[in-house]
């Protein structure tokens, strides 16, 4: 049965690649990986600008208006009696931004408004300086009203030399582990699934099922089918596990990783099965398939010991809950093997 | 009429389809969907719970970091001075540097709820708050805005109000704000208004773009089951049938797309209505969902199985979506991010605007390629094209054979060509910009050089083939080429940002298009379609080089 089995599945496979569609989805995967710098500088500037702020700080020139001695002494820039000359250099451009304290109150509340041009480079270069500024200010007037300086912490290399953070670094980390990593986990699986629910109902809707049937057993056909989709996460997992490394992102436990990204490939091929035996045409079978993928990929995220949380942990080299990682691996095997059981394709 | 007929049969079929069984399914796991997804938005992501290891006398109560005995292990050994400072030994890799970065953002929030719980408002002398002008600066010279008075009356009124608001109780101001952002979930703070220093962002867009892909899903979804559709009646000889029949075949295509885009533009203005937002958001998502339609109708018809057509649907789906919503997440800092609808709809969803001159820039493209692919999707419905076992470039080629078969044809061709060119340069910048300057201008001048080449020779091989003429047919479309891009020129953006996106360095002369195809059209006859296309590009290559490195 499995000889025959592994026929089908070549026949499969042949077709992939005579049709070169193996190779288009590697260049996705070569496109996210490579993708991976510009989309995490875009979600930094989305979710934290301040992170880029070392690329966009440069020369900005502040308006001060108000009677604030204190706060023109951090700030610095030009003074401005009021706020209509400030205003106008702000349009016609001479001016960056607009810091506007009315009456400076050493002991008391300062309600400073800030007029920050919309749209512009300037907007981010100017927001990031005064942030710094508006922060220095307030550490100054704390500490003159006599309050404890900020708690601080020092950081060392394993020389037991000083070393600086640099300011929102752990974004970045958490955008290639938390987001990045599952993505392609996730990827591969979907398209294995598709893969099958096509490989199905390409059969039956074309007419080469029953010529099929002829000669081999339907368990035997249904057998191939589910190792012709399982083959592509198997190669696939390898290489964009090699990409993301060339990309300069450290991997830990990559025999964790491949475990749960199978496992996870296994669990979708196994739902695609079911799905085109209850549905049995392309059509539905796909659309019903890509809404149940909607709904599950954010349950991935939804629990520390649910797959996404636990690639993200491993790939990190972060051992909590990776014993979970057989467990799961061994249902995804049952699970495939009930699909295998239970799979109608005509 | 007769395209109503075909919209009538597609809707007939569909029903048989779904029945009600299946629509009630469906629509269980459209809620399942939905609700998972507001489930893990509202909850958060659990993926980083345990990440850091930590180890040494401080022992951190946060769900990142888990605490170990091992010091060997841990990211980072953390240990508090006799003077009350804290201390960490990083272990090295970004790990480490990111559980630091992590553990002072922890010691900092710790260090203002104490003072804030020590001395009250005392502790936080200043509030900030930020608003966003618009204005309009020209590269030279200031340019007089003839709204500015009003914007400066209204501002002025504005700051007014606000002053009284914050003289009459500026304890209960201060108090929420403090309550507010240092004792809660970091998270949307510009919301409040006045905040205090360190929390003073720019709006966040993250919401609004999870708006934003609330509107494009669900007509994704409806393209898919058109594309679906269409490559079941091509496997099963719906359309041969058809196509046997006098009806035109530019209404079997119109009406197999008709309803599909029917229910995608219901459904976006049904999710407008849902989320309280303007049904006008159509507006922006209609070029994409024509422009989706019209290039899975093409994949549909040249693909030659299911299985192709599934790899060649999920890749472009993911070059669109990249396209759509990654010059969005640079919304409201530069300008460039306009290039997208999605960037249009953020800033509609957010003022109700409708700037003409932006909704042009970011679509254009989209109903330009819309009107081209649906008029390749006719050339290809055609049984030899749609059952032919050649591959996709393969029947690409032949129906621009079939399409380009004079001289006038290269010049219409060839301006029709750069808005296809414009979004894959476009692509092309976004991910070569992030490489080192030094290899980035030669691999970006090298692949600008082949995908012009490529579109270029295509139109002058596929002509060379009809009419027997290469050498007319390389300087008509080099022509067109030339007119097309100086269009491009005319577009406000590229000037703005000719630096960024290196346009000075797109733009070619005329010179430049004739040359590289005159190169393509004395190999061509002799070395075969490949070798004259490596030629052409590496002499566009070299050009555009030496021209930088002159003007380096």
């Amino acid at each position: 049965m499995i000889r025959k089995s592994f026929v089908i599945a070549f026949k499969d496979l042949r077709g992939i690649l005579r049709e070169k569609t193996f190779v288009s989805i590697i260049l996705l995967l070569i496109f996210v990986a490579s993708f991976a710098s510009v989309l995490t500088f875009g979600i930094l500037i989305l979710y934290n600008p301040y992170y880029v702020s070392s690329m966009l700080e440069g020369n900005v020139k502040i308006a001060v208006v108000g009677n604030a001695p204190v706060l023109q002494s951090v700030v610095g820039g030009t003074h401005y009696d009021n706020l209509e000359n400030a205003l106008n250099d702000f349009y016609s451009g001479e001016i960056d931004a607009v810091v506007w304290l009315h009456e400076e109150n050493v002991s008391g509340f300062n309600f400073v408004k800030l007029f920050l041009p919309k749209e512009e480079l300037k907007a981010v270069q100017t927001s990031i300086h005064l942030k710094k500024k508006l922060i220095e200010y307030q550490d100054k007037l704390r500490k003159m009203r006599g309050l404890p300086e900020s708690a601080e912490l020092l950081t060392y290399n394993q020389r037991f030399e000083r070393i600086e953070i640099p300011e929102g670094i752990a974004m970045v980390f958490k955008f290639k582990y938390m987001l990045l990593i599952p993505l392609l986990m996730i990827t591969t699986a979907v398209v294995a699934s598709g893969l099958l629910i096509d490989l199905f109902t390409e059969e039956r809707e074309t007419g080469t099922l029953n010529i099929l049937l002829t000669v081999v057993k339907r368990e035997e056909i249904i057998t191939g089918k589910i190792i012709a989709s399982l083959i592509l996460p198997v190669f696939l997992t390898p290489i964009w596990l090699a990409l993301l490394i060339l990309n300069g992102v450290e991997i830990e436990s990559i025999s964790y990783i491949v475990m749960l990204t199978y496992s996870v490939s296994f669990m979708f091929i196994s739902i695609s099965s079911f799905i085109v035996t209850l549905f049995k045409d392309r059509e539905r079978s796909q659309l019903v398939f890509s809404l149940l993928t909607v709904g599950l990929i954010p349950l991935f995220f939804s629990h520390p010991f649910m797959p996404a949380s636990l690639v993200t942990r491993v790939a990190a080299g972060s051992e909590y809950g990776s014993g979970l990682i057989p467990i799961y691996f061994i249902l995804s095997i049952m699970l495939l093997l009930v699909a295998v059981r239970t799979v109608k394709i005509d | 009429m007769r395209m109503l007929k075909i919209s009538l049969l597609e809707i007939r079929k569909s029903k048989k389809k779904y029945s009600k069984v299946s629509v009630l399914l469906i629509i269980l796991i459209c809620l399942f969907s939905l609700i998972s997804t507001y489930y893990v938005i509202s909850t958060g992501l659990k993926s980083d719970y345990f990440i850091y290891e930590i180890s040494g006398n401080v022992e951190v109560d946060d769900y990142r970091f888990l605490n170990l005995q091992d010091e060997y292990n841990s990211d980072l050994y953390v240990y508090q001075s006799d003077n009350g400072k804290f201390n960490a030994v990083l272990k090295g890799n970004d790990k480490s540097f990111a559980a630091a970065d992590e553990l002072k953002s922890i010691i900092k929030d710790d260090y203002e709820s104490q003072l804030y719980s020590r001395y009250g408002l005392k502790a936080f002398p200043v509030f900030v708050d930020a608003e966003y002008l618009e204005r309009s600066i020209g590269s030279q010279n200031f340019r007089v805005n003839l709204s500015r008075t009003q914007k400066f009356e209204e501002i002025a009124g504005g700051v007014n109000e606000e002053m009284k608001k914050v003289k009459q109780n500026p304890t209960v101001i201060a108090k929420e704000s403090v309550e507010k952002t240092t004792l809660s979930v970091p998270g949307a703070r510009m919301d409040l208004g006045y905040t205090t220093p360190e929390n003073l962002n720019p709006p966040s867009i993250l919401g609004k773009m999870i708006l934003a892909f609330f509107f494009v899903i669900p007509s994704y979804f409806i393209v898919h089951v058109f594309s679906a559709s269409l490559i079941e009646d091509k496997i099963v000889g719906r359309l041969d049938t058809l196509l046997s029949t006098p009806l035109r075949r530019i209404d079997l295509i119109f009406g197999k797309m008709a309803p599909y885009m029917i229910v995608s533009i219901i459904l976006v203005v049904l999710t407008a209505l849902i989320l309280g937002k303007s049904p006008f958001s159509v507006v922006f998502i209609l070029p994409i969902v024509l422009f989706t339609i019209s290039l899975h109708s093409f994949l549909g018809l040249v693909s030659r199985s299911y299985r192709e057509m599934t790899f060649l649907v999920t890749v472009s789906s993911f070059f669109i979506t990249a396209y759509l919503f990654i010059p969005a997440l640079f919304s409201g800092t530069i300008p460039v991010s306009k290039i997208s609808p999605i960037t249009n709809l953020l800033m509609f969803l957010e003022d109700g605007r409708i700037i003409i001159e932006d909704y042009l820039l970011s679509t254009t493209q989209f109903y330009l390629i819309f009107l081209v692919l649906t008029f390749l999707s006719v050339k290809a419905l055609n049984p030899e094209i749609m059952h032919s076992t050649a591959g996709i470039e393969r029947k690409i080629m032949v129906i621009l054979e079939k399409t380009i078969k004079s001289l006038p044809h290269c010049l219409v061709a060839s301006i029709s060509s750069i808005p296809f060119v414009f979004i894959i340069e476009f692509m092309l910048i976004s991910v070569i910009f992030m490489l080192p300057f030094t290899y980035s201008v030669i691999i970006f001048i090298l692949c600008i050089a082949f995908v012009e080449e490529l579109f270029k020779t295509l139109i002058v091989y596929s002509s060379y083939r009809n009419t027997g003429r290469l050498y007319s047919a390389s300087v008509v479309t080099a022509t067109g080429f030339f007119m097309g891009e100086k269009i491009l020129t005319l577009i406000e953006i590229s000037k703005e940002y000719s630096t960024l996106l290196l346009s000075q360095y797109l733009l070619f002369p005329l010179t430049l298009h004739i040359t590289s195809l005159l190169v393509f059209s004395v190999l061509v006859k002799r070395n075969g379609y490949l070798f004259a296309l490596t030629a052409s590009t590496v002499s566009h290559f070299l050009y555009n080089y030496t021209l930088i490195m002159l003007l380096m």
